[in-house]
């Protein structure tokens, strides 16, 4: 690393005290890229996962739906970090980050930020600090309870508050544990289910901007009445017992507001246990991950007449492989989630790429780049088993009349010659595939200006959503 | 890359009804005030332009197959040309009969009258079968897509049944020899289950078993039972299998009727041009 880079990291305080030798080894998979005045370095809304570290220069902080007189405009100096959220939870950009001045960014691909997490204490720290402290203002002003809160008392819970990350299928807290704590949902979503004369009912579910734990901190009882268990990779926001009924001593208003909200989710809560038709349905969504995914292809079988042009118009749009199969899980009565990529909010199947090939567009859609070496490891990471790994040459089922006049030169090619399948020169990287095999998943049809599947149904049954908000209705009101 | 026509899903029914009856209505008022007050020549007029209308009609008809085979350009929604279809057929039917005054003379006309019967009337009835089949099946509990795992083959009942028997008295190996294995091993796709209701099959597997039940011995009975319950699923399976494959039969029937029409209509075309 060169002097100059070396005194601007010198300057970065989330790296400060860390052992120089060890970062610089981690920080050569990142690259500095230069800024002019006024160019966007990050675009809201945009899906960009890399971590930005300001290294030089001044930016503007552009945060929608908050117009700032000038003079009161935000901005990030030299040494600050930005880009972590999206980074951190997989959302898209929550803000636009424009150049003042000149400036030099170092982007830290999120694989990268991972390992610098890992293997350094003191930038954990520093980089969950940053974290909570921005996405939880951001959390508290959306969230109706405590939306009316002053910004100071924010400011406090911000302070009090930790960060805690969940594994899928992790237990938050366990029917009649002690209850010591308050939760906000960050990102992911959490299941809250009881055990009721041996058998389990699921209450709710709860995602982003929602919170629980407040039920056994209210009441007097001090244990509690649910099992919570986060169902994605999940974050929260913890509230220690006593700084949470601090707060309410102080806003009594607030604690009015928890109780009437607690009331209409405990008959929300009543309403799905006794629906079966609606907690299957949920289970269903939810166990599948669909909640957790951009898009969905979901399959009307009320329409449904087992055409099959949906698989083959796929097939035709993408050198003769389908990425898509007419089977699934089924949600309900009637709806069933095809077999095909739903482009994850949350993509397991981007980690550990050995070659970053897979990637994901501004618009939220995951596909592979060119220089894809057909390891599979996407394929192996993917909970859902919908990227496959195909031969790189489709296989073209052929009439007797062409495997008749082609069978012998096939056979000298087979014997003698140099089979296209295990070797093959990338076009663009330039270099040689080794595996044979190539990567097929649903990449929305991102050459072509339609969803082939869904243009080409001739009744209508294939239809494709944002399952976030196609079954958000079903979720209980909080 | 921006998107169009995201769902695929195109006007619903009602807007396609409305046009229909707004075009079909002008039509006939076309034909009522040809009939009364036309000149003779204006009315051969009125006649040949519906003629040409019915044969671009059917070209356009025939093109859905066309719309099938392409899958890349933006030639509308598949959805949307299935509708079309659908509507412009009932409206060639009425063109036509406009073209042929209501009249069918001569062993042509009656041939290609017999044949755009066929397609009219195969077409209609496609259509209500890819309405009521899909949603017939999801009301049975099951699915059309899932059907294909569902549905055993007859040989796996037979072999299965062969097991049970396997395990009872010689007697009743014997007894179900000769009367019981014969059900296992028939035609399983009759389109006779198209004209019949779910429960009565169930109700005709119940009186064949009460009936065996009498000369069955005691310590058989349960094979029976297993057995019977076999069959009845076989036979709801086979039922609801042959009313999903009435989704592929009626095509049979509809294109090369279409085909048959097409050729039809040239030889009728030429016959005019020539003549």
């Amino acid at each position: 690393m060169d002097d100059h880079l070396n005194n601007l990291i010198s300057g970065v305080r989330l790296f400060a005290d860390v052992d120089r030798k060890a970062l610089y080894d981690r920080l050569k998979y990142c690259r500095v890229v230069a800024y002019s005045p006024d160019e966007y370095i990050l675009r809201n809304g945009e899906y960009d996962e890399n971590c930005c570290v300001l290294l030089a220069g001044k930016a503007r902080v552009d945060i929608p739906g908050e117009s700032r007189d000038p003079g009161e405009e935000k901005f990030m100096i030299a040494g600050d970090v930005f880009g972590e959220i999206s980074a951190m939870s997989g959302v898209p950009r929550t803000a636009d980050i424009v150049a003042v001045e000149s400036c030099e960014i170092m982007e830290i691909p999120k694989d990268t930020m991972f390992h610098l997490l890992d293997d350094f204490t003191q930038v954990k720290t520093r980089m969950d600090e940053i974290y909570k402290n921005r996405i939880l203002g951001d959390h508290l002003r959306k969230n109706p309870i405590f939306s009316g809160l002053p910004e100071s008392i924010l400011d406090r819970i911000k302070e009090k508050s930790q960060l805690q990350v969940c594994r899928k299928g992790e237990v938050v807290f366990e029917q009649n544990d002690e209850a010591d704590a308050f939760y906000l949902v960050l990102f992911g979503m959490v299941k809250i289910s009881r055990t009721r004369r041996s058998r389990i009912e699921v209450l709710a579910y709860l995602s982003g901007e929602q919170y629980f734990g407040e039920f056994a901190l209210l009441s007097d009882g001090e244990k509690r009445t649910a099992t919570v268990t986060a169902i994605g990779r999940t974050q929260l926001i913890r509230i220690d017992r006593t700084d949470f009924l601090e707060l309410l001593d102080e806003f009594p208003s607030t604690k009015k507001d928890f109780l009437e909200a607690g009331k209409k989710r405990r008959e929300a809560g009543k309403k799905l246990a006794g629906d079966t038709l609606l907690s299957d349905t949920l289970r269903a969504t939810v166990d599948t991950g669909l909640f957790q995914s951009n898009t969905a292809h979901l399959l009307d079988t009320t329409k449904c007449i087992q055409c099959d042009i949906c698989v083959e118009s796929c097939a035709a749009l993408h050198d003769g492989v389908s990425r898509l199969a007419r089977k699934g899980v089924r949600l309900n009565g009637f709806l069933m989630a095809a077999t095909s990529c739903r482009h994850c909010k949350d993509p397991a199947c981007m980690y550990q790429c050995p070659t970053g090939a897979i990637t994901r567009d501004v618009n939220g859609e995951i596909y592979h780049k060119s220089n894809c070496v057909g390891c599979g490891s996407c394929a192996r990471n993917c909970p859902y088993d919908n990227i496959t790994m195909v031969d790189e040459k489709p296989v073209v089922t052929e009439g007797v009349f062409r495997r008749t006049i082609f069978a012998i030169p096939r056979m000298i090619s087979r014997r003698w010659g140099d089979t296209e399948n295990e070797k093959r020169v990338d076009d663009d990287s330039g270099r040689i595939r080794k595996s044979g095999k190539k990567v097929v998943k649903c990449d929305m049809c991102r050459d072509y200006e339609i969803f082939g599947c869904v243009y080409n149904c001739p009744t209508g049954a294939m239809i494709m959503v944002d399952p976030g908000e196609y079954f958000s209705e079903l979720l209980p009101v909080d | 890359m921006k998107k169009i026509d995201e769902t695929g899903q195109g006007p619903g029914r009602a807007w396609w009804s409305f046009v229909y009856i707004l075009i079909a209505l002008s039509i006939l008022g076309l034909y009522a005030v040809e009939k009364k007050w036309a000149s003779v020549a204006l009315a051969e007029n009125i006649h040949l332009t519906f003629g040409i209308l019915s044969a671009i009609l059917i070209l356009t008809l025939s093109a859905y197959r066309l719309r099938k085979m392409v899958y890349k350009r933006l030639i509308g929604s598949m959805n949307g040309w299935r509708q079309t279809h659908i509507y412009l057929g009932l409206l060639c039917a009425l063109t036509v009969l406009v073209h042929t005054d209501f009249n069918v003379d001569g062993i042509f006309a009656i041939v290609i009258t017999a044949i755009f019967t066929i397609v009219t009337i195969s077409g209609i009835a496609g259509s209500i079968l890819y309405k009521t089949i899909p949603v017939w099946l999801a009301k049975q509990g099951g699915s059309i897509l899932e059907m294909d795992n569902q549905r055993k083959a007859p040989a796996e009942y037979l072999t299965e049944a062969e097991r049970l028997a396997g395990k009872a008295s010689s007697e009743f190996k014997e007894y179900y020899e000769e009367n019981i294995k014969r059900r296992f091993t028939r035609i399983s796709f009759i389109p006779i289950y198209w004209f019949r209701d779910e429960k009565d099959v169930g109700k005709g597997v119940k009186e064949i078993f009460e009936e065996l039940y009498e000369g069955t011995p005691a310590q058989d009975r349960y094979t029976l039972k297993s057995l019977e319950n076999l069959y009845l699923e076989r036979e709801k399976t086979e039922f609801r299998w042959a009313r999903r494959e009435s989704l592929r039969w009626w095509l049979l029937v509809h294109v090369p009727a279409n085909v048959a029409l097409l050729a039809g209509l040239v030889a009728h075309v030429a016959a005019v041009l020539y003549y």
